[in-house]
């Protein structure tokens, strides 16, 4: 099982291609639905067997839904460190899913646009990922593969409160849809604290790239509802793709203003450094590539000659990951020698 | 307004303002809004929680009597302390505390979204006339605040309950 999950995935990245809407901006578009089903205690609550007993019936119904096409299926009991977080990285699993210790898996659909966790907080959270600015089309795959489950598992559901989910935070829809979304020229203006602390009027949040928690890398946001009880999906939906399209205005407004004359030349001289790093650098951090790429994906937004492409950047961003990198390497790269691994792919890909 | 955990900076950042009559706002200034929302964010979690789990303390009311779920046997102390429920069932055990936190948390506490065949209509007798006082009073109260989206789910249910019985 080990090795042979690793070898299932492809080099190249579904969600991470440079397309759908606005793909030089919004990196990717997620949505999650929550559930759990009738008559088992929520997983944290849940004994071993419990645990193992919903893990039977879920995947048993993965598997007749025929909503996951040659998927991928792993008991993450079954999964070594690496794999481990070689899926964390992917967004397959959450670090919660990683390190819990029941009886816990993960479903994957061949195309990696459709996965699903079994007894992470709850007893199901399924997942849609697509590239780009993609609300509508994500919310619709997400919504058939909880439809499709649905009619085939018992949902817990109330006709107050909705569905009931473990954290009080879920509940109702259990919908949490969100955006990455690529805010350079908002930081260099200093106009991005104003713009974020506004979202918290809107009903959004922004978070860094890995979540909750965790800081911003290479200018990466992760904007998503705040609330998902007393309105519609759709009604949810909206409100994060209103506050997207702002965020895109304003993030084009403030590119053009790093492209007038008086800043134009520094602009320029701070994406080609950038650019030159990435193909020159023989030791590289995840941060200062992120840091790097950053600029140079803003550089080709503008239009400036790079010699790189949108679709390389997007798919070196995970793909230089550190469990990423190791899972190149076939084996455990410490630190030091995956900085070196980092800096050698990175200008393998980049010419 | 300063904000009311350094108590140094200008408060910008308004945290969950309930309606339905309780106002609980917390009144941060930027910086402190990000630390609570970094020392609160619980597990990275790439499938996007809410914020707020560690804030769930903060905003439960405190039981009267010790209540406990006859579920899962979760006890309301141990779910204030955790922020996370047991079971589906603990929805109906803290039935009346969760109205109130959720509407905290999201400024609604009543479902408006897909609907489903509802798991706790499948109850025992003196469950279900239990069950449809609840729905009668968040009928009442969905029609006095004008949601009527709300009171014609909630009429459904009431509906479903009763031809059921």
């Amino acid at each position: 099982m080990a090795a042979k999950l690793l070898t299932w995935f492809r080099d190249r990245i579904n969600w991470a291609s440079a397309s759908g809407d606005w793909p030089d901006i919004v990196f990717s578009t997620r949505v999650r639905f929550a559930r759990n089903l009738h008559g088992f205690p929520f997983p944290g609550r849940a004994s071993r067997q419990s645990q193992a007993e919903l893990r039977r019936r879920a995947l048993e119904a993965v598997k007749s839904s025929r909503l996951f096409p040659r998927a991928k299926e792993a008991g993450l009991e079954d999964l070594s460190p690496l794999e481990k977080r070689f899926l964390v990285e992917r967004r397959h699993i959450s670090h919660n899913l990683a390190s819990a210790s029941g009886a816990q898996s993960v479903v994957i659909a061949s195309d990696e646009t459709l996965s699903a966790m079994i007894n992470e907080e709850d007893h199901l959270r399924l997942q849609a990922i697509l590239p780009g600015f993609s609300v509508e089309k994500c919310l619709e795959l997400a919504s058939s593969a909880e439809t499709g489950l649905g009619e085939l598992l018992p949902y817990a559901y109330g006709s107050e409160f909705g569905f009931l989910t473990a954290c009080p935070t879920n509940t109702g829809t259990g919908m949490r849809v969100s955006c990455m979304v690529h805010l350079p020229a908002l930081g260099r203006a200093g106009r991005l604290g104003g713009v974020l602390e506004s979202l918290s009027h809107l009903g959004v949040t922004a978070r860094g790239m890995y979540g909750e928690g965790t800081y911003v890398l290479g200018d990466l946001y992760q904007i998503s509802n705040s609330v998902c009880l007393g309105r519609s999906e759709e009604e949810f939906a909206e409100s994060v793709r209103r506050v997207i399209r702002n965020l895109i205005n304003f993030e084009i407004k403030a590119r053009e203003d790093l492209l007038r004359p008086a800043l134009r030349l520094k602009t320029e001289d701070a994406v080609h450094r950038s650019r030159a790093l990435l193909s020159a650098a023989r030791l590289m951090s995840y941060e200062e590539f992120m840091q790097n790429a950053s600029l140079a994906r803003m550089g080709l937004a503008m239009g400036l000659r790079l010699g790189l492409d949108l679709d390389t950047l997007n798919q070196l961003t995970i793909q230089a990951q550190p469990a990423h990198l190791s899972a190149r390497a076939g084996r455990e790269l410490p630190p030091g020698r995956r900085d070196e691994a980092r800096a050698e792919f990175v200008r393998s890909r980049l010419g | 307004m300063l904000c009311q955990d350094c108590r140094k900076a200008q408060a910008t950042v308004f945290l969950k303002a309930a309606i339905n009559n309780k106002v609980t706002e917390m009144h941060l200034c930027a910086a402190c809004a990000l630390k609570r929302s970094e020392r609160h964010a619980g597990e990275h979690e790439p499938h996007g929680l809410g914020p707020m789990g560690g804030f769930v303390k903060e905003l439960l009311p405190s039981e009267r009597k010790p209540l406990a779920c006859g579920e899962c046997g979760l006890k309301y102390a141990e779910f204030r302390e955790s922020g996370r429920l047991g079971c589906p069932s603990c929805y109906r055990y803290f039935g009346a505390q969760l109205r109130e936190l959720l509407t905290r948390i999201h400024g609604s506490c009543s479902h408006s979204g897909r609907g489903y065949r509802d798991s706790l209509s499948d109850l025992p007798e003196r469950e279900r006339g239990e069950k449809l006082e609840t729905l009668r009073a968040a009928l009442k109260a969905a029609v006095a605040r004008e949601d009527f989206e709300a009171a014609a789910r909630l009429r459904d249910a009431i509906k479903g309950l009763d031809d059921g019985s």
